[in-house]
């Protein structure tokens, strides 16, 4: 396996978590596989200073290179008209075997037709994990939950005829050294392409970007205030609360994928709860059995709304781990 | 205009159901007509007034089961140009794989602009040739003009305040069957590419409900672990 490519999804010119999660996940699995991680960045014009930074963020996460191809098109949100452009130079070039996205709803647009281009196969919501054989090989496998969501599919990434896109669970990235060396910096340049153009009429930020890269998600179906919200988000990092409206659906919950999911309501609502029943087949709601390296829980938490401080309190201790007796 | 909506054997998921509301949504002369592609049972649609399906196509062929998402999507690619389609409509991993590659398939083959979980969808009034949806992407709500014809898919939809809301119920149009001969598609292309080296380990879910923070953590530690 020569060649692992991430692609990094940027939030105002710095990687999104989900990103350097996948980045740090790449760069452990090219060290125990003797492969170089190439990172690609795709985005709107960037100053020298800035790409700088980019290349240091990105080397300090675990990239051996760093291609950027930077154009006014790439302003806009990403869709695969565009970015596929790029994204076929890239791999046209490095031909690569594994390529890993990070969880996010860009990844939701690039990662199929980026699949279909490699004649890969698409494994989202995954985890990776190397392993032994018998004989001392390695393996690369990279799990998913079935889409009838009663098992583990595990594909060994070495053993497998066609290519790899694994689009990434959410997970929260381990703290880098800064000062490392950083990514060797190479600027792309703006290929043709044939596909009609997709017109971005207006465009606002996503409400639902704040539960992206979350490894504790809280969702709410209540009406809590907006004010107890906020005190919730001060939380310990990786953790992200959303409510569930029309703005910020719970249908995007396959896409946030984080490790847990707790539901909060305060009326009782059937088990499990529709607005769950509804991400079913890409997020746990509680298990026995979880994914090969990953911590992979989901529970609805019923909660006593009629005293927020308390629910507050809780929310806190299970997102730290921490429970007073 | 047709627009053809991929649907499932069997039950259809809340993304099918999503793709056939907006479908039906889309105003204008179109018809709505629902591709299934299956070795087993036909489709269970829960059609409503608003979904204004036309009509009822099915390919059945015995050796689809074995099939992958390259051969099924070139195969609903074949029919959707067989039926005339401007417009391509899936729910977003609706397939049996669920990964979501079916959809992307599709676009490859018909060499179409593919949009992926769109929230919404209507006819450009001012340039009919379009659709208009809303779609988030890269941390962006989006709203788009997407050519005609395209691919998009659907995310499933949770309903509000939990309970799905059902309109009227219709019964769906007669079935009619297409014959995989009639849409150019050799049989040698059905033959399975199995991935030799995925295993599969079967679990089964269990929920947790709990009332305090100590109440789930105490529950969480009676589950055996792996």
């Amino acid at each position: 396996m020569a060649n692992l490519l991430v692609n990094i999804d940027l939030r105002a010119g710095l990687p999104t978590t989900s990103s350097i999660f996948a980045l740090q996940a790449a760069r452990s699995v090219a060290s125990q596989l003797g492969a170089t991680v190439v990172s690609m960045v795709i985005t709107g014009p960037v100053a020298l200073p800035d790409l700088e930074r980019l290349a240091r963020i990105l080397g300090e996460s675990g990239a051996d290179r760093a291609l950027v191809c930077a154009d006014p098109l790439f302003s806009r949100p990403p869709f695969w008209s565009d970015q596929g452009r790029v994204l076929r130079l890239v791999t046209d070039t490095l031909r690569p075997r594994l390529v890993f996205l990070p969880a996010g709803t860009a990844s939701a647009q690039l990662g199929p037709p980026l699949a279909v281009l490699l004649g890969a196969t698409l494994v989202p919501h995954a985890s990776c994990e190397i392993s032994l054989s018998n004989d001392g090989e390695p393996r690369l496998h990279i799990a998913r939950r079935t889409p009838r969501w009663d098992g583990i599919e595990s594909t060994d990434a070495l053993a497998t005829i066609r290519p790899i896109v694994a689009i990434l669970k959410a997970g929260r990235p381990e703290l880098v050294s800064p000062g490392a060396i950083e990514a060797e910096l190479e600027l792309l340049p703006m290929p043709a392409t044939t596909l009609p153009a997709i017109d971005v009429l207006s465009s606002r930020e996503d409400a639902f970007d704040a539960a992206l890269g979350a490894q504790n998600l809280f969702l709410l179906t209540t009406d809590l205030e907006v004010s107890r919200l906020n005190e919730m988000a001060a939380m310990p990092e990786g953790t992200a609360i959303i409510r569930n409206t029309p703005d910020a659906p719970a249908s995007n919950l396959d896409v946030a994928c984080p490790e847990k999911l707790f539901v909060l309501s305060e009326q009782s609502l059937p088990n499990p709860p529709p607005v769950v029943v509804a991400a079913r087949g890409n997020i746990a709601l509680c298990g026995p059995r979880k994914p090969p390296g990953t911590r992979f829980t989901g529970v609805y938490l019923r909660n006593d709304l009629s005293s927020p401080d308390k629910l507050i309190q809780d929310l806190a201790a299970i997102a730290t781990g921490k429970i007073e007796r | 205009m047709n627009v053809v909506v991929c649907v499932e054997s069997g039950p259809i998921s809340r993304a099918t159901e999503a793709a056939l509301e907006l479908a039906g949504g889309l105003g204008g002369p179109t018809e709505i007509v629902a591709l299934c592609a299956t070795d087993g049972p036909e489709p269970e649609l829960r059609l409503t007034r608003q979904m204004r399906l036309s009509r009822l196509v099915v390919v059945r062929e015995p050796r689809f089961a074995a099939c992958d998402p390259y051969v099924m999507g070139q195969l609903l690619a074949c029919a959707a140009n067989h039926l005339h389609a401007s417009m391509v409509v899936l729910g977003s991993r609706s397939d049996v794989y669920g990964s979501g590659m079916t959809g992307a398939v599709v676009a490859k083959f018909l060499e179409w602009p593919l949009v992926s979980r769109v929230e919404s969808m209507r006819l450009d009034a001012a340039w009919p040739t379009a659709i208009i949806s809303d779609v988030r992407t890269g941390g962006r709500h989006a709203r788009i003009q997407i050519p005609l014809p395209n691919i998009l898919t659907t995310a499933p939809r949770a309903p509000a305040g939990g309970r799905r809301r059902i309109g009227t119920l219709v019964a769906p149009p007669a079935t009619e069957y297409l014959a995989i001969e009639t849409l150019g598609m050799s049989h040698e292309l059905l033959h399975s590419i199995r991935n030799p080296s995925t295993e599969i380990e079967s679990f089964a879910d269990k929920v947790i409900t709990a009332v305090s923070a100590a109440d789930l953590m105490e529950k969480l530690m009676r589950i055996p672990p792996p």
